[in-house]
């Protein structure tokens, strides 16, 4: 008894970051339920430092912690009984996760979004969710922790109140509220197998293989469904233009990189110890997230709209890593996120200054403003290489890796799925040219509008988006400190 | 913090004062523009000093750059005594020169162009002086070089800076070509570029290999960069030249600083230069010396004859390398900076009180009208002409004392001419400083003796007024009161002259005094300058005497014959009487002699190259366009009926699979549900088959 409570005092202690997150979450919700009234504006100004503070403050702690880990190689800390791992890698998921929730906090400040207290109190907890995602090895702990995540997503898609978003809403619950049933079945099957629910454990490995193939990849197909769902990945991919156009920009800027994250660290854990071959399955996701991704942002003319199928396109990449099954793979898809993270945000950033400029998110409407602004018609042009992968971004650097490790991969397995996955990647990262470069074409090239106002935009707008084009541009100039960090990781 | 950081951070702020002031140059005003400056410059200032405390030396710190094949360049920033001293000496006389364009500069149009321009000045000097590798050095020389012509050429809209500036930089790209060269006969030779291992390896040499004839090559190539940067004969033509940008610019640029750059890295290379380069130097610095002090003798125009005056001291330093005195030219580059700087300073100081006259002859008797620039000025000049108490004193001297040294280890007697012409010319520049003193600052009719006797006298009279009225305590107290006021009305009414340009004067000639840099003015040895630097030459000391001897009797010439002159000026002749007085004001005919040799035969040549160019090579070029061209339009036809179709068909494609994929996306939840189970059942019959 002593020992278990001792056991929980220290994983206590080593969570103190994390639990901080659910004191902040309680305050911010007992100010607003306690207190008639407010002065608005201020209080959420207030909230808004708060939780900057509070993510710096505990990015920091995850980075001081990153660095013992590093140091002491073996040290993994079972924390709950083994409900919670951790371990290096999931630390520097969680600093990953701090600073996309940094960049949308500072984006939602600059940009001068009015939002309701509850906002913050809702985001810190989806922040919660997706920081306790990353820790877990336990089916039940993951399905706690991702349904958090989802219905804190809900609301924010909802919080506008309009038409457009409760629509998107409801299908958004609708499809989220499917897809996790059909995980919970499928964690059911699982758990009907093997008797376990970790799922790093040796006995999971052991009795999983016991069984007939096809029935442990329906199973395990069905189990990842949640988690595709949150990734945007098909068949699990419908909400998402939906939900991209009618939610606010700093909202689905987050949640085109953060929960991606934290899914794709889950299934790095997940496929590190599955004693079954799933290629198969994950080459058809991938070729067909690729695809549909992309040739359905051909036709998009919403900005928004058409960033949405990019990010699913952009997930199928995300999972090439994992195709690969190797060290260099895992590693190749961790330096992706990370390099995608700056990317994403900074297409988001730039799509909302321009509508900040044109009041609009319509292609038709960039007409001729990189003329009018040359400082957004480069960015523009950087970004969107950045999103297509060519030189010089980081863009670039993170797609050559992923298809080395995938060329490695077939060289050394032989799998002729592989090599069709490779051809199909590079032929669509040709196609997506067509509609990524739209844009910077509509804003360079084409006639400015007659009698179009444009409005100011601003020093420190800019200025942020100058802090990702310069991440962009440095992080191709010199990756290796980043992949040197990323090789020193450790999965649990 | 590591000094190499601090030398970044220093750096990166002036990047960034020359960037924002570029950038905002029109949009702040001149009192903010100049404090930012100097801000920046004062903080750098204060750096300097830190890195002084701080107990690193002869650091090496490596950066790699990048590879050409396996080749790595490195970035080098080498820390030691030297870098130390001249990166305090730069920054320290920069402040200075910027608190005096504040005054000097104010009301130009082009004033944050200006600040701009001294912020990117003191970057590249500073990165020449913690540069560790002759790549770099280079990039940095080429960056001075560039700062130079955008600074003589200030004024762009006067035909003659633009002209001055071209000259300066093509006279520069001259020398550069040989510098260059000899950076890549280095690396071919020593098979690396980092200046601490080049002077390792050269030191291990036998004295038969450093003699070699290679070794001279690169000696001579190296110094070919000195000769352009430092004007030494015969490319010295550029820098009376230069002297068409703003005074505070002469005073940083082409006296203090850039100018020495030379020089210093020739101190920097030293042990690489072989005994014939060493005597080459010599000799033609010594030549450099006597021509460039026979043309200042000459001169009217105030800032011309300072000009020369640099050259001939520039002059002088290399001859202190030649004998290999490298530390005693040290010296005298760090006291010549100053006492010249001062000298400039105070010139600009005169034309600016002139309005922008800078005719001697139509000058005089300035010394009531601005009497602290009067001090400041023969402070400078005293220091110049080498009279003792003054630091140009101690460091010419010093490096008289070594040329005797060294020709008297050598094996043929006619080397004493090198030390010999050092005294002549020693004497020349106290008789030339001594004639500008006269010529702008006294009436024809003063005497300095009288001056000074004077001063002397009024000065033990108010001292024993003093020693009187202390002594006398009770008596008369009203009287007293009233001469306080009236010596504190005095002081206010002096200090109340005392602007920027005054001050930064007063601080050059302040350090131009010989106790700045030893307790003993006599004494060479007792600068604390060669405790840290080892003093090569000791013997000789009578030298110093014979020195002294020379100094005054020059300033003495200078002022009997200036007054002789001054009675005979004739204001509208553009040059002094007599044919060789002629030949010499106007440095030797030698821009006109490259003009006829050099320039003339191009411009010549030039329109029959060219013609040569159009009908021959542009017609070879021009028919094999043409068949590119006919090929291409074939190329072109084959693209577009064949290619294009099939891009065209790839392109229909893609809209058309899009358009399908779209369609699923209808807007309805039920058919996205419906997707999902769709592909689980698809997935579950791929897996069973």
């Amino acid at each position: 008894m002593l020992e278990k409570l001792s056991h929980i005092l220290f994983s206590s202690r080593l969570l103190l970051p994390d639990l901080l997150f659910g004191v902040v979450f309680l305050a911010i919700v007992a100010t607003i339920a306690f207190s008639q009234k407010l002065d608005v504006e201020r209080t959420y100004r207030l909230f808004n430092m708060l939780m900057i503070t509070v993510l710096i403050s505990s990015g920091l702690v995850f980075y001081a912690l990153f660095e013992f880990y590093k140091q002491d190689f073996e040290s993994v800390s079972a924390l709950f009984g083994q409900l919670i791992y951790l371990d290096s890698i999931s630390l520097f998921f969680k600093i990953i996760i701090s600073i996309a929730s940094l960049a949308v906090l500072i984006h939602v400040w600059v940009l001068g979004y009015k939002v309701v207290g509850e906002f913050y109190a809702i985001f810190m907890a989806l922040v919660w969710g997706l920081f306790i995602m990353t820790m877990t090895t336990n089916w039940l702990m993951l399905y706690v922790s991702l349904e958090l995540v989802s219905i804190c997503s809900y609301i924010l898609v909802v919080f506008n109140k309009e038409k457009d978003n409760s629509e998107a809403g409801i299908k958004y619950l609708l499809f989220g509220a499917t897809s996790s049933a059909i995980m919970l079945y499928g964690i059911s099957l699982l758990y009907g197998m093997t008797g376990t629910l970790n799922f790093v454990g040796q006995e999971f490995a052991t009795f999983l293989s016991q069984n007939p193939t096809w029935i442990v990849q329906i199973a395990v197909f069905m189990t990842i469904g949640g988690l595709l769902f949150k990734l945007s990945a098909v068949p699990f991919h419908s909400w998402t233009p939906d939900v991209y156009e009618a939610t606010p920009t700093p909202i689905v800027a987050f949640l085109s990189i953060a929960p991606k994250a934290a899914v794709i660290l889950v299934l790095i854990r997940l496929f590190s110890s599955l004693s079954i071959d799933f290629r198969m399955i994950m080459a058809i996701i991938i070729m067909a997230s690729i695809t549909i991704g992309n040739f359905s942002a051909l036709w998009q003319t919403n900005t928004k709209r058409m960033l949405g199928y990019s990010t699913i396109a952009h997930a199928g990449f995300m999972l090439v890593g994992l195709l690969a099954t190797n060290p260099i793979g895992i590693q190749s898809t961790i330096f992706y996120i990370t390099t995608y993270l700056f990317i994403t945000l900074a297409a988001f950033l730039l799509i909302d200054l321009m509508a900040l400029k044109t009041e609009s998110y319509e292609l038709e409407s960039l007409r001729g403003l990189g003329q009018q602004n040359t400082f957004l018609g480069l960015a523009a042009v950087i970004i969107m290489i950045a999103l297509v992968g060519l030189p010089p971004t980081v863009g670039f650097t993170g797609k050559l890796l992923l298809f080395t490790a995938l060329w490695e991969s077939y060289q050394s397995s032989g799998s002729n799925m592989l090599l069709v996955v490779l051809i199909f990647g590079l032929l669509n990262t040709a196609i997506s040219i067509f509609y990524y470069i739209k844009i910077p074409y509509y804003m360079i090239f084409k006639e400015p509008k007659i009698g179009v106002r444009y409005y100011p935009i601003g020093f420190i707008r800019n200025g942020f988006l100058l802090i990702f084009l310069f991440f962009i541009i440095y992080l191709f100039m010199s990756p290796s400190g980043l992949i040197n960090l990323i090789e020193s990781l450790k999965l649990a | 913090m590591s000094a190499e950081l601090v030398i970044l951070i220093n750096i990166l702020f002036y990047l960034f004062g020359f960037s924002f002031l570029l950038y905002k140059r029109n949009k702040l005003s001149e009192q903010s523009i100049g404090l930012l400056s100097i801000l920046i410059n004062f903080i750098g200032l204060l750096f300097s000093m830190g890195i002084r405390w701080s107990d690193i030396s002869d650091d090496v710190i490596s950066y790699n750059w990048f590879y050409i094949s396996d080749k790595l360049f490195t970035i080098d920033i080498l820390l030691n005594d030297l870098t130390y001293l001249m990166f305090f000496l730069v920054q320290f006389i920069a402040l200075w020169v910027q608190v005096f364009s504040l005054k000097y500069m104010q009301g130009d149009p082009s004033f944050g162009r200006y600040y701009a321009y001294v912020n990117f000045f003191i970057l590249s000097m500073i990165g020449i002086i913690i540069s560790g590798n002759l790549l770099m050095i280079f990039m940095f020389w080429e960056l001075v070089g560039l700062c130079s012509y955008l600074l003589v050429g200030f004024w762009y809209e006067k035909k003659s800076a633009t002209n001055s500036a071209m000259k300066a930089f093509l006279v520069n790209r001259i020398g550069d070509i040989g510098l260059f060269i000899g950076i890549l006969l280095v690396y071919r030779y020593f098979g690396t570029l980092n200046v601490t291992t080049i002077v390792e390896k050269a030191q291990l040499m036998s004295a038969e290999s450093l003699n070699s004839p290679i070794m001279t090559t690169i000696g001579l190539l190296l110094f070919c960069g000195c000769v352009a940067k430092s004007a030494q004969l015969p490319l010295q033509v550029w820098l009376p030249d230069a002297m068409e940008g703003p005074t505070p610019v002469s005073a940083l640029i082409h006296a203090a600083t850039m100018v020495v750059a030379g020089i210093f890295l020739m101190a920097r290379i030293d042990p690489v230069l072989s005994p014939d380069t060493h005597l080459v130097m010599a000799i033609l610095g010594m030549l450099t010396m006597f021509f460039g002090a026979c043309s200042a003798l000459v001169q009217y125009d105030i800032k011309k004859l300072l000009a020369f005056s640099t050259i001939s001291q520039l002059g002088l330093m290399v001859v202190g390398i030649g004998v290999g005195a490298v530390n005693t030219a040290l010296f005298h580059l760090v006291t010549h900076a100053f006492f010249k700087a001062g000298l400039f300073l105070s010139a600009g100081a005169v034309i600016h009180h002139m309005q922008h006259e800078q005719d001697m002859r139509k000058m005089g008797n300035l010394r009531r009208e601005i009497p602290i620039i009067y001090y400041t000025f023969t402070i400078c000049a005293a220091s110049l002409a080498g009279i003792p108490f003054f630091s140009g004193f101690l460091s010419k001297d010093a490096i008289l004392v070594a040329a005797f040294e060294w020709a008297s280890h050598q094996q043929k007697q006619i080397y004493f001419i090198i030390p010999v012409m050092c005294l002549v010319v020693s004497s020349m520049s106290a008789y030339y400083i001594m004639r500008q003193v006269f010529l702008v600052f006294l009436e024809r009719e003063d005497n300095p003796l009288e001056l000074i006797s004077s001063g002397a006298k009024s000065l033990y009279k108010n001292m024993a007024k003093r020693i009187e009225g202390i002594v006398n305590i009770e008596e008369d107290e009203e009287r007293q009161q009233a001469e306080i006021r009236h010596s504190e009305e005095d002081l206010l009414g002096f200090l109340s002259k005392i602007g920027f340009m005054e001050v930064s004067c007063i601080i050059m000639a302040i350090a131009s005094f010989g106790f700045v840099f030893a307790v003993n003015p006599f004494l060479t040895e007792s600068s604390w300058f060669f405790q840290t630097f080892h003093n090569e030459a000791i013997n000789y000391q009578w030298v110093i005497y014979i020195a002294i001897l020379v100094a005054l009797n020059g300033v003495l010439l200078g002022y009997i014959f200036t007054k002789e002159e001054s009675f005979q000026l004739d204001n509208d002749e553009p040059g002094p009487k007599g044919e060789i007085a002629n030949f010499i004001f106007n440095n030797y005919y030698l821009s006109e002699t490259y003009q006829k040799v050099f320039v003339k035969p191009l411009l010549w040549i030039s329109p029959k190259i060219n013609l040569f160019d159009r009908k021959m090579i542009d017609g070879i070029v021009n028919s094999v366009g043409n068949l590119t061209i006919s090929w291409a339009s074939l190329n072109n036809w084959f693209e577009r009926k064949i290619i294009d179709s099939f891009v065209g068909l790839v392109a229909e494609t893609s809209i058309k699979i899009g358009s399908y994929t779209r369609q699923i996306q209808n807007g309805k939840a039920q058919t996205y549900i419906i997707t999902i189970f769709v592909c689980l059942v698809l997935i579950m019959i791929l897996l069973m088959v």
